[in-house]
């Protein structure tokens, strides 16, 4: 009979790295009110309209129902969630003005080192502030706007932000959007001028460090005719005992035959309630190509949607989902093809491993006026083990009738025989799985700039250390 | 009385803006006992055990129950002893103003074979419902090969529950065509208990007019090495709307086993709505499951080839259509019953 060992996980501790709050670092108290939300606007000397968005985003979240059809979020208590935590500095476009501890965080993440070696710009965010915000002087004299998303709504970008903030999702999508619309905080603005291309990624990272918090920043990207834009997203958080609270939102705007790519290596702790929303809007020949590499979290819904709006506009979308003890990871992607001659193309992978639970959910829509659009979804899922689970739930309507949708999806075990032919070469039992996970989650490591790629292939390295099945 | 009831509930929900978590029958009359035609024969059933059935759990759900509960319908009971074979073909027909239910109970013992062929057709007139449901019992190395046609009038509503569990080494084959009636739900569950048990399943359909075809078909495996494949095909013209829900559901203990789900929808018309939502859930290592699914518009070289031969656009449409169908009907294994299908195929490609 096959015997199992499992050994413990090693430390996360190139993440798991805490900074104590400072006295003087400002934390509304816990819990979600007409009173929290004030003080939120306030604090952020929001124009009326955005003060009464809130308001009335509120009023929604109140009314809506928490989802009943995925993972258990009961162990989420907004009433212990502080949903502003304000770090003892002000914006800087200088790491040396950051506060020693901050910076010390994001050096240890390599934030400083990547924005020299190969980012244009680099937006940083701790707990609900950006702290450092800065785009490379080129970059930002092809007019590129990157740029907190506050500074923008203050500014002369004040209309843009008006026309376009929460229009793709409105607090009415689900009850955390609706969350979101009430206490977001911080985040980043980008618009990238027509026919511009910026030659290499712009990067948010999110750094939560406070205890029983949320962060709740959001991005708005605008990428105008014929403009080309790669952007990165990294997020992480040292573990507490206590829950913690992210709900995101990206909105996108592709505009006619532009593309944006637009990559995300989440690596939240494992205390993370991972609640974020994302969303594109695809104008005629425009393209969006979305990475998403999920590691971290204890729970997470997460399906970043594609509207397909304009004639031939085209999605992509890669991710790898990688579930390991106590984790719950919901994933996946939506699109919507609205336009004739639109195609989409979902390419997933699933890890489960140690109890871990990973869902792939999905959604093909063709309404229509999606004559001549294509289809394909292929999700593949890799146990690891018999005490953890996967599933996937893919989902496809279908309106039109000269179209073509494909979807595949397949489950199973890493082969016994693969395993062995790497042994006799001499590789051990746990080199070799490691290798072959890593090679299962080829598809998105490929499409990541080489520093990210080594990055997840490091997190998969860490979630695989230890585990001898 | 009519009565409101949810039916063929997503094995695991999703979204619910994509209605596709369920089905409600909102106002179904309920109906009186069906009076089936029975051909063949099988053993008595006396002492006949319910508990076995009461536990299966079906396609369409518990709703169903209290459709037949409330319908008063005894159970039409076929008891297939050890080691022996039996054909047995029930032809229901719907009277016209009547709505009617038939509940089947087959218990098939060690061995046993059972082919049993079913169909439905209907009077014409404004339309009523007939419901049936069928729950299986297969001992250890049984074999049950049910065969369903649902050929009902244009205008009625067509309830088809099956429900099945099934012990060590036994198989369960389901072969099914819908063609008729206005509103079709249909849901199959086979709880595959036994050590290698197995289900085949296909499912044909021909969705035309304004017709909805709902399908929920669910595979338990928690034997270790059983084995499922579901299969489904089918055409979707005119203004048709068809879901199909699958699930492939690998429970704890179900080592070895194997899933696999095919769908191919060819869709003939705009305004036509075709969706799917196929399932693999997966609590065991030690499985393979597979999922493919093709949906689409007839192959354009293969209508420029036939249409170069002299066919016009319309004709090769109700040719490819028809022999969609038909691959279903060659797995029927009945003259009796293929003829049926043929005569009843003949009038709708007409």
């Amino acid at each position: 009979m096959k015997e199992k060992t499992y050994v413990q996980d090693i430390d996360r501790n190139l993440y798991d790295f805490r900074n104590e709050e400072g006295a003087d670092t400002f934390r509304l108290q816990s819990g979600l009110t007409r009173e929290t939300v004030e003080q939120i606007s306030r604090e952020k000397h929001d124009p009326e309209w955005m003060h009464d968005f809130r308001l009335h985003a509120l009023e929604i979240y109140e009314q809506m129902p928490v989802p009943d059809w995925g993972p258990s979020i009961e162990g989420l208590d907004m009433s212990n969630i502080a949903t502003y935590v304000r770090p003892n500095t002000k914006m800087s476009a200088s790491w040396e003005e950051v506060p020693e501890g901050i910076k010390d965080t994001f050096e240890r993440l390599g934030i400083p080192q990547a924005e020299r070696t190969s980012l244009a710009g680099v937006g940083a965010q701790y707990d609900s502030e950006l702290v450092y915000h800065n785009v490379r002087e080129e970059v930002a004299a092809q007019g590129v706007i990157y740029t907190d998303l506050e500074s923008a709504l203050h500014g002369e970008y004040a209309g843009m932000i008006q026309d376009h903030f929460m229009k793709l999702v409105t607090p009415r999508d689900h009850k955390f959007a609706a969350l979101h619309g009430a206490v977001w905080s911080g985040g980043s603005f980008v618009y990238v001028p027509k026919g511009v291309k910026v030659e290499i990624p712009l990067q948010s990272y999110f750094r939560l460090n406070a205890p029983g918090a949320g962060q709740f920043e959001h991005t708005l990207i605008l990428v105008d005719e014929g403009a080309d834009l790669h952007f990165i997203e990294g997020c992480s958080a040292p573990k507490y005992n206590v829950a913690n609270l992210h709900a995101g939102c990206v909105e996108l705007f592709v505009g006619k035959n532009a593309r944006l790519r637009y990559s995300t290596i989440e690596n939240w702790s494992k205390n993370m309630y991972n609640l974020n929303t994302k969303r594109a809007q695809v104008e005629e020949g425009g393209v969006i190509e979305w990475v998403s590499g999920s590691f971290g979290s204890h729970v997470s819904y997460l399906y970043p949607m594609s509207i397909l709006k304009g004639r031939g506009s085209r999605m992509e979308f890669t991710g790898i989902t990688f579930a390991g003890r106590g984790q719950n990871l919901d994933t996946g992607a939506k699109v919507v093809h609205a336009a004739p001659d639109t195609a989409s193309y979902m390419n997933t992978r699933s890890i489960s491993k140690d109890g871990g639970i990973s869902t792939f959910r999905s959604s093909v829509v063709m309404t229509k006026n999606a004559g001549g659009s294509r289809a394909s979804v292929s999700c593949q899922s890799l146990m690891l083990d018999d005490i953890s689970r996967s599933d996937t739930i893919p989902a496809m309507d279908i309106r039109a009738a000269n179209v073509d949708v494909g979807h595949e999806a397949k489950i199973g075990r890493i082969s016994d025989d693969a395993v062995f032919y790497l042994m006799s070469r001499g590789i051990s039992e746990e080199d070799a799985r490691a290798m072959i996970v890593s090679g299962f989650a080829d598809n998105v490591s490929k499409e990541l700039p080489l520093e990210y790629a080594v990055e997840m292939n490091n997190l998969i390295q860490l979630e695989m250390k230890g585990s001898i099945g | 009385m009519a009565l409101d009831i949810k039916v063929n509930r997503l094995s695991a929900p999703t979204w619910h803006w994509l209605g596709m978590n369920d089905h409600t029958l909102t106002g179904i009359d309920v109906p009186v006992p069906a009076r089936p035609t029975v051909e063949g024969e099988t053993a008595p059933a006396d002492g006949w055990d319910d508990s076995p059935f009461a536990a299966i759990q079906t396609g369409m759900g518990r709703d169903m129950d209290l459709l037949v509960r409330e319908s008063g319908a005894e159970p039409l009971r076929l008891n297939v002893p050890a080691g022996e074979e039996r054909t047995v073909r029930i032809h229901l027909r719907r009277r016209a103003g009547e709505n009617q239910l038939l509940p089947v109970e087959v218990l098939a013992r060690s061995g046993s074979r059972l082919n049993l062929l079913m169909d439905y057709t209907s009077e014409q007139d404004e339309g009523g419902t007939l419901a049936v449901r069928t729950r299986l019992v297969l001992e250890e190395n049984a074999q049950v090969k049910l065969v369903q046609l649902q050929l009902q009038g244009d205008n009625d509503l067509a309830l088809n529950d099956v429900g099945a569990v099934c012990d060590d080494g036994a198989k369960l084959r389901l072969v099914q065509l819908f063609l008729g009636a206005a509103e079709t739900c249909s849901g199959c569950c086979a709880a595959l208990d036994g050590k290698k048990s197995a289900l085949e399943a296909d499912t044909g359909y021909l969705g035309r007019n304004r017709q909805h075809i709902d399908f929920n078909y669910v595979a338990l495996h928690r034997g270790k090495g059983s084995k499922s494949e579901l299969r489904a095909s089918g055409v979707l013209r005119d203004a048709a709307r068809k879901l199909l829900r699958g699930t492939i559901d690998f429970q704890k203990g179900a080592a070895g086993a194997e899933g696999d789900e095919r769908e191919e929808v060819l869709l003939l018309n705009e305004g036509v709505v075709n969706q799917t939502v196929p399932l693999i859930l997966c609590a065991e290592e030690d499985v393979e499951g597979n999922h493919g699914a093709t949906i689409g518009q007839l192959d354009e070289d293969l209508l420029f080839y036939l249409m170069s031969r002299g066919m016009s656009a319309g004709a090769v449409e109700n040719m490819v259509a028809r022999a969609r169908i038909e691959a279903v009907c060659q797995q029927i294994g009945d003259e009796a019953a293929e003829g049926q299908l043929h005569d009843y195929l003949e009038e709708v490609f007409q």
